[in-house]
């Protein structure tokens, strides 16, 4: 093929060639050059063109052909500017055509040359190289600018980091010092050499040592963006030094984490100050706790001897006795439930004050309770000719999850108020639905008719130690401790009281309490006052050592007619159990040769002794929570605080029975692993899978999760975040069967607040967290059963 | 988008205003860069944040921000920093709009992940013609508006620009109409 290629053609692709013949006279020159070289066309090549390179090219036909194949570099002698061309010469019949295109190097000659794009080739890329270059001069300009502007900023920000108060550092990934500023190294007591280099965690106790190392590992798995945190460093001098820091991560472009910069303050003083405190708290929660072992012992103490001048006079007064002696009698009972009643009220404000009186929620049957109440008040207003009814909301749930104890202490309080100031007329509780703060509440109005409150003492009557006027306390006895009882109660659980009275027409106390719904079902039981007490034939067994007390009890049974077997102490008890099914077990706590809480757990442990779920009522002269807790912890049910009254026997004994029966409708479906606590899950559950099922749920998704958050609150020293979570979470491990480590899990709060050293907190918390884990699988599998499980109608 | 396009955009409220309006758009658009490098690339969300930012602070359109900005990118960013490509690409208004297509495949080479639009021209008549514009960019028609009017400037020639139908018509690229006396 060959190739014709007209004028036209050549200066569009060739717009900077030329054709020269053996003269060296142009017979063609392309578009383009006449504009850089006018009037070429009219000169011959050597007036025009001068070699750069081949340097040894003569101006002469022969001698260029001589270096054809080579690049020819080209320089205008018309040209004021050096305008050079580079391209080659070809050969074409008798002619040579240079093919090439001027050489520009500068984005400013294209300017300089007065040259368009449309005057090169489009396939010529000279002049887009030319921009390329001038996109990397402005780059490497703007490089230089911020060189400049950075050292600008190294050298503020140095002199502000050089200058500054505090500490301030840089580490790598695993806290090895790059960097630290004077300040630091004034602090430290070392050089410069002396720090960097060397690990943060170099320069702490070895515990602590420890805990930085795992700091910084912690803040990198966690991808922490900065935290805050406190450590002692044991200064060369022997000198102690806190540090408070704020450490901040540096991340590379894809979020690893590089380095660490912190800022760290001597809080040296600060921590001692702390310290002192500590130990001031220390000192007074010894002086709390003398003060509750003194009550502790005082209640005992007092408590028991009482009993037996309470019980035998009960007895005594049963016996055929001269009007002089039951007068005497009457004064000799009344003294004792006033002296009676004046310790009970001082002990449970002191606990109250003391803030041992804890708000436990469970579910339970706030008919039942009140009903039972109801029951016990009546007995006694029937002497006084009074009457007692109760008036309960048929929509109310059947079960609420709240505190029964503490709802308990607020009705007989106010009952036993009502009845106190009522000479005539009626007593009336009525339970109903109201809305408080925005949460369903328990409105409980106790009314009465009698002589009521005047205006002006309304605000006085709930202090400590007031009542009404002073001829009030004179004439009808009291500590004026009740209400203070009631109020501080009711406040505990987030509740209200209000009172409402007219001189000699009566009063209303109207306490609402919020409360948490757990059972969707309403209660279906008629209102109203059972005449029969269930107590009939039912079957008691009574282990007491204390023989007055012994007397007093049987006493009290015979009457109620109820039967009952005597055990002297522990192991009676025990064998006794074995021997026939009771429907109650009466078991005091000090006893000899083996004591209440062991016997309980024998009979609580056996299998095959019949009365293993037979309700234990532990009889206690101690008031304190703690040995309350212990009972209910050794598999009791419910307590009866010595001296007890015959109608506070009752009333508990009421309720064992009266819960039983309805226990008994329903049949205990529900078992659960043997590694959880099963007892106390078959009893708070009872059959009710649905329930059960929804509180495993709920402990699977929130409480465990809260719980994994603990760590990262330790970590961070947010130790009362850490309690915070611990006590909120606490009671929902019972829940899922998790007993024993609900009890581990106080301690470690016990710990938290203590300030022990950090690593042996979280020491702890590993091996909590790691059997809580093993627990996990049982909590999930159980969760699936008791979900696969139908629910019980009811 | 490259730094150089985020670059003139401070340059213009500068220029324009000071430091402080400045410091305000920027405050005002979340960007956390003080300092644009022109050939690093950024998102586009950056150029979008900060002209939507410039349009609260100036109390102005978006599109007359975009408009500006327009104006702005050929008389002084393209001007003072490729002034000799921008001198060479034409003599006459006309003649650099015809060479456009170009011009533009060029600037791709300056700027290889820049994923510049595209132009084409069509219609070409004595006093007019029609600039076809194609970008996977959207909303930018009132920055290309103030490009065509900023070539209209440097070559002082006074242009009327137009979007004559575009991808609110139904069409897959924006076209305007260009007339100059």
């Amino acid at each position: 093929m060959q190739l014709l290629i007209n004028d036209e053609t050549t200066n569009k692709i060739f717009p900077f060639s030329f054709i020269i013949n053996e003269d060296l006279e142009f017979v063609f020159t392309g578009k383009s050059l006449g504009k850089l070289i006018p009037g070429i066309s009219e000169n011959t090549f050597d007036k025009v063109f001068h070699f750069v390179r081949p340097h040894h090219a003569r101006n002469s036909f022969d001698s260029i052909k001589e270096f054809l194949g080579q690049i020819f570099i080209l320089r205008s002698m018309d040209s004021k500017e050096n305008l050079l061309f580079r391209g080659e010469f070809i050969e074409i019949d008798s002619w040579l055509m240079f093919l090439g295109s001027p050489w520009l190097t500068d984005p400013q000659d294209l300017r300089r040359f007065s040259l368009k794009l449309k005057d090169f080739a489009l396939h010529d890329p000279i002049t887009d190289l030319l921009q390329v270059m001038q996109v990397r001069m402005i780059a490497a300009e703007e490089v230089k600018t911020l060189n400049k502007l950075l050292e600008k900023n190294e050298k503020k920000y140095r002199h502000i980091v050089e200058t500054a108060h505090d500490i301030i550092f840089n580490t790598d990934e695993y806290g090895t010092f790059t960097y630290v500023n004077p300040v630091g190294l004034r602090k430290f007591n070392k050089s410069e050499d002396e720090v960097i280099g060397h690990n943060f965690s170099e320069f702490v106790d070895k515990v602590e040592g420890v805990y930085v190392e795992r700091f910084y590992n912690y803040m990198k798995e966690e991808k922490l963006d900065s935290t805050y945190f406190e450590f002692p460093m044991k200064l060369s001098s022997g000198e102690i030094l806190w540090l408070g820091q704020n450490v901040k991560s540096v991340t590379d472009e894809n979020g690893k984490i590089t380095s660490f910069i912190g800022v760290a303050r001597d809080v040296t003083e600060r921590k001692i100050f702390e310290k002192s405190l500590i130990e001031a708290r220390k000192k007074a929660e010894a002086a709390q706790e003398a003060e509750k072992q003194f009550l502790a012992k005082m209640s005992h103490e007092i408590r028991t001897p009482l009993n037996a001048v309470l019980g035998m006079t009960y007895l005594l007064k049963e016996t055929p006795l001269t009007s002089e002696q039951n007068e005497y009698i009457d004064i000799l009972q009344s003294s004792g439930d006033i002296l009676h009643n004046l310790i009970s009220d001082i002990l449970d404000v002191s606990k109250i004050n003391a803030g041992e009186a804890n708000v436990v929620k469970a579910p339970f049957d706030v008919y039942t309770l009140c009903k039972s109440l109801v029951d016990s008040f009546k007995f006694q207003l029937k002497e006084k000719g009074l009457t007692i009814s109760l008036l309960f909301d048929r929509d109310l749930p059947a079960k609420i999850m709240g505190d029964k104890m503490l709802l308990n202490q607020i009705l007989i309080n106010l009952l036993s108020n009502a009845s106190k100031f009522t000479h005539e007329g009626s007593i009336e509780l009525s339970v109903s639905q109201t809305v408080l703060n925005n949460k369903p509440a328990l409105r409980f109005k106790v009314s009465d008719t009698g002589i009521g409150i005047p205006d002006d003492k309304m605000d006085a009557i709930f202090k400590s130690f007031v009542q009404a006027g002073k001829e009030t306390s004179r004439i009808y006895g009291g500590t004026g401790l009740g209400l203070t009882i009631v109020k501080q109660l009711t406040e505990l659980q987030q509740g209200v009281v209000h009172i409402k009275s007219n001189v000699n027409e009566g009063t209303v106390f109207t306490v609402d309490i919020p409360y948490d719904t757990i059972d969707a079902h309403k209660n279906t039981d008629p209102v109203g006052i059972k005449e029969q007490s269930g107590l009939e034939n039912i079957s008691i067994l009574i282990a007491e050592d204390n023989v007055m007390n012994q007397k007093f009890i049987t006493r009290l049974l015979e009457q109620w007619q109820i039967r009952f077997d005597i055990a002297n102490n522990g192991r009676e008890a025990v064998e006794l159990a074995k021997q026939a099914p009771y429907d109650i077990i009466l078991m005091d706590i000090q006893m000899p040769e083996m004591d209440g809480y062991a016997a309980t757990y024998r009979i609580r442990s056996d299998n095959s002794n019949p009365n293993q779920n037979t309700p234990i009522i532990a009889l206690t002269a101690s008031a304190l929570k703690e040995y309350r807790d212990d009972a209910l912890k050794a598999g009791m049910n419910d307590f009866v605080g010595k001296p007890f009254k015959p109608s506070n026997l009752r009333r508990v004994l009421s309720s064992i029975i009266t819960d039983n029966k309805t226990g008994q409708e329903k049949s205990t479906v529900l078992e659960f692993h043997k590694d959880l606590d099963a007892e106390y899950l078959e009893t708070f559950y009872e059959n009710d899978a649905v329930y059960a099922a929804e509180m495993f749920g709920l402990f699977i998704d929130d409480t465990y999760p809260e719980f994994l958050g603990i760590e990262h609150s330790l970590r961070t020293h947010n130790g009362s975040q850490a309690r915070k979570t611990i006590h909120k979470i606490g009671p929902t491990f019972k829940m899922v069967g998790l007993s024993s480590f609900h009890a581990q899990l106080m301690d470690l709060k016990e710990m938290i607040k203590t300030d022990r050293e950090l690593p042996q907190i979280l020491q702890e918390y590993d091996r909590l967290k790691e059997t809580l884990d093993n627990f996990m699988k049982i909590i999930h599998l159980e969760n699936e059963r008791l979900k696969r499980m139908k629910p019980v109608s009811t | 988008m490259y730094g150089i396009v985020n670059k003139a955009i401070k340059d213009l409220i500068i220029e324009n205003f000071d430091e402080a309006t400045w410091k305000k758009i920027k405050d005002k658009s979340g960007v956390d860069i003080d300092f644009f490098l022109s050939d690093k690339g950024y998102d586009d969300a950056v150029t979008y944040d900060l002209a939507f930012a410039a349009a609260d602070v100036l109390n102005i359109p978006v599109s007359e921000v975009l408009f500006l900005f327009g104006e702005y990118w050929i008389l002084n960013t393209g001007m003072k920093n490729y002034g000799s490509l921008m001198e060479a690409g034409g003599d006459t208004l006309q003649d650099f709009l015809e060479n456009l297509p170009n011009f533009h495949s060029r600037v791709m080479l300056m700027f290889p992940n820049l994923a510049p639009p595209e132009f084409r021209i069509s219609d070409i008549g004595f006093k007019d013609l029609k600039v076809h514009y194609y970008s996977h960019r959207e909303s930018l028609q009132d920055f290309v508006r103030g490009l065509l009017s900023g070539l209209g400037k440097m070559f002082d020639t006074p242009v009327n620009v137009s979007l004559v139908e575009g991808k609110h018509t139904g069409l897959d690229h924006d076209i305007f109409h260009v007339t100059w006396n």
